[in-house]
């Protein structure tokens, strides 16, 4: 590994993916001007929900998928000239179609030392016996195949594989969406211990706030493609700032909500917009508590709000008491939210897909990240 | 008084490699306007103890005890009980909206099933304007327009709130949900509860809720029940169980939850795998993994005992006559 001071660099990166539609500029934009690093021996959260291009951007890291535009550097290099085999590697989401059925965990273990070019053959059995017992199985399991696994197990044999070629860092993308909360709880202790046994950093992609709150040291939020905010995990997530984080956060589950549900279930539901976002503007504008006439005319950016956090928000930029001055102006802003994205959504299946990388592709399919109800009903009408 | 009644289920499958014992002597009820959460991992018989309200049961399976829904028995099972229980009193919310929905026939055409089937709605505009009343009862936006939608045209959210209009258009006294916000983001997830919770109290509906998420279970139930390998181990009212669990598994289901403040590092890990229905250990089900366990506990299955009225634990560490901690802790 090259010293640097990012493992990772992504700058400025948008990715659209094509489809049915082959005019110029068409296609669904599932990221757009992404910017994030990933330092040594860190683990980055990347929050997001259905249709915010997390995967693309986990599949951008491991270069999987080469960006629409934008830059991407591994270890100083660009991507494409650094990458080796090996050195970059991936955890899905889906432990059991992620190994093949006909292989015997020997071979899916040692299979990218193979491609790698690592070791002797003795030598990569020797590393699959040692990795087999790491992550909490034993080498009799080395000549058996998937099927006679538990979905936790085959996420450890998926853990064991991705780590075997000592990667600089591994992309997580949802590891235990798919397992019970005790399983949950053995597979993040387990990176955890892996983490700290061999300094792999990780990109952990996940759509639970809660999950990643466990395992990161810093995150990045995603919205319709956006980075919203990203900052020290510890920060982000005492004192959320984008109205949009402090949303999802409002909507994660715990016990302790037994006692003050009946105050939860009262609240006002959060709007959802489920139509293509403005075409310009701030993309959660239509849905925002605290939106400001700036936030439909321009879109903001990035910016810096001191302790190593960042938020692209016109009005949390301003800090707490421009945050505090709009909630004063708010309960017009409020009344006005639900009614803008109604008529956001009744405009979905018109044009709101003319200009760049900002809009997403309205009625198109995207093949890879699913929008969030392309439109409702209304087409046909 | 209660809705549905399941008392001593067990259900047996017979498979090629032996007897898988799924579930063990089950007894759970569900009062009138009440929201029972039935809470387990993978494998611990939950779905199959809802599902059988329904009289839905496994192939070459035995199955023991009494299911009763509103005075109806169902076991055994007769067809006309099951013509007269299944949509009619009990109704169906499954956890895929999009496999559950019929992709080629319009959102409209399909609760319109339903309207003539349990409601003996005729014409066209009747079934349109009574159907597009229930997509406006659950929120739906555009509630007129989305009769004629098909269900590719809907996010997750939304075909799950149209399959919740389909149930509501049954008329049911009890609803069995089965993770019905798994599939869905955490915010259509908030939402989609909350919206639940209201027309459950405006209605009055019983609810069977199964979820694997403590978090759903807090939000939305009356009581709780926890199931671990086919066997129900604590019941009672969700506020004590989630505050006051009182079963070692229900502790290590509340130690492994990550939640808001929690590091990796404070989630604490249950030793051991859920035992095969093939290989159900003797004596407490739970006994191999359990950090707490007694002598007794490998060879005496414990009985319910009573923590307080309504609140029970399945645990040798609790008096079986008065639910006080028995002598014996490690």
């Amino acid at each position: 590994m090259t010293q640097g001071e990012s493992l990772l660099e992504v700058t400025d990166v948008s990715h659209r993916y094509a489809t049915a539609n082959k005019r110029p500029g068409a296609g669904h934009w599932a990221l757009t001007d992404v910017s994030l690093k990933l330092r040594p021996e860190e683990t980055l959260g990347v929050i997001g929900e259905t249709g915010s291009g997390k995967s693309t951007i986990g599949m951008i890291a491991v270069g999987q998928i080469a960006p629409t535009q934008g830059e991407v550097v591994l270890n100083g290099k660009p991507f494409a000239e650094a990458w080796e085999p090996g050195r970059v590697q991936m955890v899905f989401q889906d432990p059991v179609s992620s190994l093949d059925p006909r292989m015997s965990v020997q071979d899916i273990l040692t299979e990218p030392l193979r491609a790698a070019g690592i070791g002797t053959p003795a030598e990569q059995r020797e590393r699959a016996r040692a990795l087999i017992e790491r992550v909490g199985l034993n080498p009799e399991h080395l000549g058996r195949r998937r099927a006679e696994f538990s979905g936790g197990q085959c996420q450890r044999i998926a853990i064991a594989r991705a780590i075997i070629t000592q990667p600089d860092f591994v992309v997580l993308d949802e590891p235990t969406s798919s397992l019970d909360v005790i399983v949950q709880a053995k597979i993040l202790n387990l990176l955890q211990d892996i983490k700290d046994e061999f300094k792999t950093a990780f990109i952990f992609i996940s759509h639970n706030l809660a999950v990643v709150e466990a395992v990161a040291d810093r995150v990045v939020v995603l919205y319709r493609g956006h980075v919203v905010e990203e900052g020290p995990a510890d920060e982000v997530f005492a004192s959320p700032s984008h109205p949009y984080t402090q949303n999802l956060a409002r909507a994660i589950l715990g016990i302790r909500d037994v006692l003050e549900r009946d105050s939860i279930l009262g609240e006002a539901a959060a709007p959802k917009l489920d139509a293509a976002p403005p075409s310009r503007g701030c993309i959660y504008a239509p849905l925002c508590p605290l939106r400001e006439a700036v936030c439909e005319q321009t879109a903001p950016s990035l910016a810096p709000i001191g302790r190593g956090r960042s938020v692209s928000c016109h009005v949390a930029a301003r800090g707490e008491a421009g945050v505090a001055e709009a909630r004063a102006n708010g309960t017009q802003a409020a009344a006005g939210g639900a009614s803008g994205a109604k008529t956001g959504a009744s405009g979905a299946g018109a044009g709101a897909s003319e200009t760049g990388p900002d809009a997403s592709g309205a009625g198109a399919e995207a093949p890879e990240e699913e929008v969030q109800a392309p439109r409702s009903g209304g087409r046909r009408s | 008084m209660s809705v549905a009644r399941i008392d001593g289920l067990g259900i047996a499958i017979r498979t090629g490699s032996g007897v898988a014992r799924v579930v063990n002597g089950v007894s759970l009820d569900v009062g009138q306007a009440e929201v029972l959460a039935l809470v387990g991992e993978t494998g611990s018989g939950k779905s199959l103890t809802a599902m059988s309200l329904l009289g839905f049961y496994p192939k070459k399976s035995d199955v023991s005890g009494s299911i009763v829904v509103e005075d109806i028995s169902m076991l055994p099972l007769r067809g006309d009980a099951r013509r007269q229980v299944r949509g009619r009193k009990v109704a169906v919310i499954l956890q895929n909206p999009s496999t559950a929905l019929n992709p080629v026939f319009t959102v409209g055409t399909q609760i319109s099933e339903v309207l003539k089937v349990h409601q003996h709605i005729r014409g066209k505009a009747e079934l349109r304007q009574k159907a597009t009343q229930y997509f406006r009862e659950v929120d739906l936006p555009r509630g007129d327009q989305l009769f004629d939608a098909y269900p590719h045209e809907l996010s997750g959210g939304m075909k799950q709130l149209v399959l919740l209009a389909i149930a509501l258009a049954c008329q049911p006294s009890l609803i069995v949900a089965d993770e019905p916000t798994t599939a869905l983001d955490v915010t259509t997830q908030a939402e989609v509860l909350r919206l639940f919770r209201r027309i459950q109290k405006e209605r009055g509906l019983a609810a069977l809720w199964i979820t694997h998420d403590l978090g759903v279970a807090a939000l939305i139930a009356d009581r709780i029940a926890v199931l671990y390998a086919g066997s129900l181990v604590e019941q009672g009212p969700a506020r004590d169980v989630l505050t006051a669990a009182h079963h070692p598994y229900t502790q290590a289901l509340i130690a492994s939850l990550p939640e808001r403040g929690r590091r990796v590092r404070d989630l604490e890990a249950l030793a051991g795998d859920m035992p095969s229905a093939l290989q159900i250990p003797g004596g407490c089900p739970f006994h191999p993994r359990c950090p707490k366990r007694m002598p007794r506990c490998e060879s005496e299955p414990p009985r319910p005992a009573p923590i307080s009225d309504d609140h029970v634990a399945v645990c040798h560490l609790y008096s079986e006559e008065t639910g006080e901690p028995t002598e014996g802790l490690p």
